[in-house]
């Protein structure tokens, strides 16, 4: 099933509120992509990784 | 009850139920016959559980008798610790690490391999910061690893995706001495031929196989499956999670060769480790030496629908791990009085006949040679930041967390509380003398709480071993076990946030 997939370290308060407010998003402990995790925002949708500026950008949300 | 040596070896992720030692409740007949052996001349322990988890949480509680997880995460060893290398050596006890767990070697877990007076590390296992070339490694390894073939994995990231391919890039897959349970077992036997002229020593063996990536050379990949285990639509390195959804959804066939390469590993590890039992054999140093063999946690493979340590709920195929002591002095057999991980530290510093602090850790040893019955009462097992979890032997208590609260990390260096392997990230704390065993001071600062189920759960254990019947609502022995909870956590004295955490 396709679901969006979110580091708790990696998404700032505003996004993990946003993302939990999603029946569709799993919020997680480690998505085992620190080093990327590490640079800046990801997150995994359909099971492939997305990275931006913001999550708000990955998700398309203004 | 003293010993000449101590031998400590854990072997990661080593699933219990897949061990004959232990009834092999599994369909699969998987060739244990090593372990089998040393479990016939050792104390086998039927309940035994992990305590702070993943990997060097446990690492902590069997090297220092900390039970860390309701202070802090994976980190380092702290400056008010004393390793077991260190109270060793400062009784004369000559100390070797021989391992391959290259988290020893890493940003966030420092001062662990610091205090044995020599250590062997076998490079390359899963992300180990190793190899640079090939700069393009084999697709095939890349794809069975479910690791990025796209342009990341020219990326230079800590624990970069394409480490462990270009890391086994040249070996032999059907020539099982290139892999690393071989390499670490074919070292520690060798060590023991080597240092046959101390009188006293302490070895601790730490081999990171069973631990993912399940990638096994021949035999032990063909083994347990008719499959092509080169099929590159197999994995052998899943991503942890729920087997039905996201990035770490598999199939039917996909799951069943990740067991079957599992399985492969289990074995292979075995065949290793009957090198070392040989070498004791052969050096005649069973008489003169305590042999613990354990694991730090065990490792999902679809059992409640989930793969690997991911965030969910700590089920016992995560938690009730293996142990076997092989002591000179004890007739062996089997002991189902409930044991924890953290009693580890004073097993060994007991039979080393060490005098000083134990912290959390009571010693086995009463138990190994049959003047006590029972050991303890309680057993508390997590991650940091989680739900908290307890066990009397009979029943296993799963408490959330409320994950609007935050939990605090406590630990003399800043860390990341999260992100364990990534370079430490300065932040905003206060410092005092806030923990119940040390009197240094710490700094304290807060991280987000990880929910992994959002009411608590409760299995009895005794009649349902695979936890598959929550009776949590529907017994009295909720509240005892929540007051159990309650209990040991006022025992360890606990920080008081803990309480407001758990809505204790």
């Amino acid at each position: 099933m396709a679901c969006i997939e979110y580091c708790i370290d990696n998404a700032d308060a505003a996004a993990r509120r946003r993302l939990a407010g999603r029946e569709d998003a799993r919020g997680k402990p480690c998505l085992q992509r620190c080093g990327r995790c590490a640079r800046g925002p990801i997150l995994v949708v359909g099971g492939e990784l997305r990275t931006g500026a913001s999550h708000a950008d990955l998700l398309g949300e203004p | 009850m003293t010993v000449e040596n101590v031998l400590l070896i854990s072997i990661d992720s080593l699933n219990r139920h897949f061990l004959g030692a232990y009834g092999q409740e599994i369909e699969r007949d998987v060739e244990t016959g090593n372990l089998d052996r040393f479990a016939e001349r050792a104390t086998v322990f039927d309940t035994h559980y992990a305590g702070s988890l993943p990997c060097m949480p446990a690492r902590r509680e069997w090297l220092t008798g900390t039970q860390e997880f309701l202070w802090r995460p994976w980190g380092p060893i702290e400056p008010f610790d004393t390793t077991l290398p260190l109270a060793a050596r400062e009784a004369g006890i000559p100390s070797q690490l021989v391992t391959d767990h290259y988290h020893y070697f890493q940003h966030g877990s420092w001062g662990y391999y610091e205090d044995f007076n020599g250590f062997e590390f076998v490079r390359g296992h899963e992300y180990d910061a190793w190899k640079t070339a090939p700069r393009d490694p084999d697709g095939r390894l890349l794809r069975q690893s479910r690791r990025s073939h796209g342009p990341e994995r020219f990326d230079t990231n800590f624990m970069k995706e394409a480490a462990y391919a270009r890391n086994v890039d040249g070996f032999d897959e059907l020539d099982e001495s290139e892999f690393f349970a071989p390499k670490v077992f074919d070292a520690t036997q060798e060590w023991l031929r080597e240092n046959a002229a101390w009188d006293r020593w302490f070895c601790y063996v730490d081999s990171f196989d069973v631990h993912e990536p399940f990638h096994v050379p021949e035999p032990y990949a063909s083994m347990y499956t008719d499959e092509d285990p080169t099929d590159p639509e197999l994995m052998h390195w899943p991503y942890y999670g729920r087997i039905d959804e996201g990035q770490s959804e598999l199939t039917d066939r996909q799951l069943e060769f990740a067991r079957a390469q599992f399985a492969g590993k289990v074995t292979m590890v075995d065949r290793h480790f009957g090198r070392v039992l040989d070498r004791l054999d052969r050096e005649g140093l069973w008489d003169e030496t305590m042999v613990i063999v354990t694991s730090d946690h065990g490792h999902y493979l679809g059992e409640h629908g989930w793969i690997g340590k991911p965030g969910a709920p700590l089920y016992d195929v995560l938690a009730h791990t293996p142990l076997f002591v092989h002591h000179p002095e004890a007739d062996g057999g089997r002991v189902d009085a409930l044991t924890s991980a953290v009693d580890l530290y004073a097993t060994v510093l007991d039979a080393l006949g060490i005098e000083g602090e134990r912290r959390h850790s009571r010693s086995l040893l009463p138990l190994v040679t049959g003047d006590a019955g029972k050991h303890r009462d309680w057993a508390l097992y997590g991650y940091w930041g989680s739900s908290v979890n307890v066990t009397d032997g009979r029943y296993t208590y799963l408490h959330p967390c409320e994950e609007s609260v935050e939990a605090y990390c406590h630990s003399a260096s800043m860390m990341s509380p999260h992100s364990w392997f990534t370079t430490p990230e300065p932040r905003d704390a206060e410092s005092g003398t806030f923990l119940p065993y040390a009197d240094s001071p710490v700094w304290r600062y807060p991280a987000p709480s990880v929910s992994r189920h959002d009411e608590p759960l409760l299995y009895d254990v005794a009649t349902d071993p695979w936890q598959e019947e929550d009776i949590a609502g529907t017994t009295d022995e909720e509240g005892r076990m929540r007051d159990l909870l309650v209990r040991a956590m006022d025992e360890l004295d606990a920080p008081e946030h803990q309480s407001r955490r758990l809505g204790l």
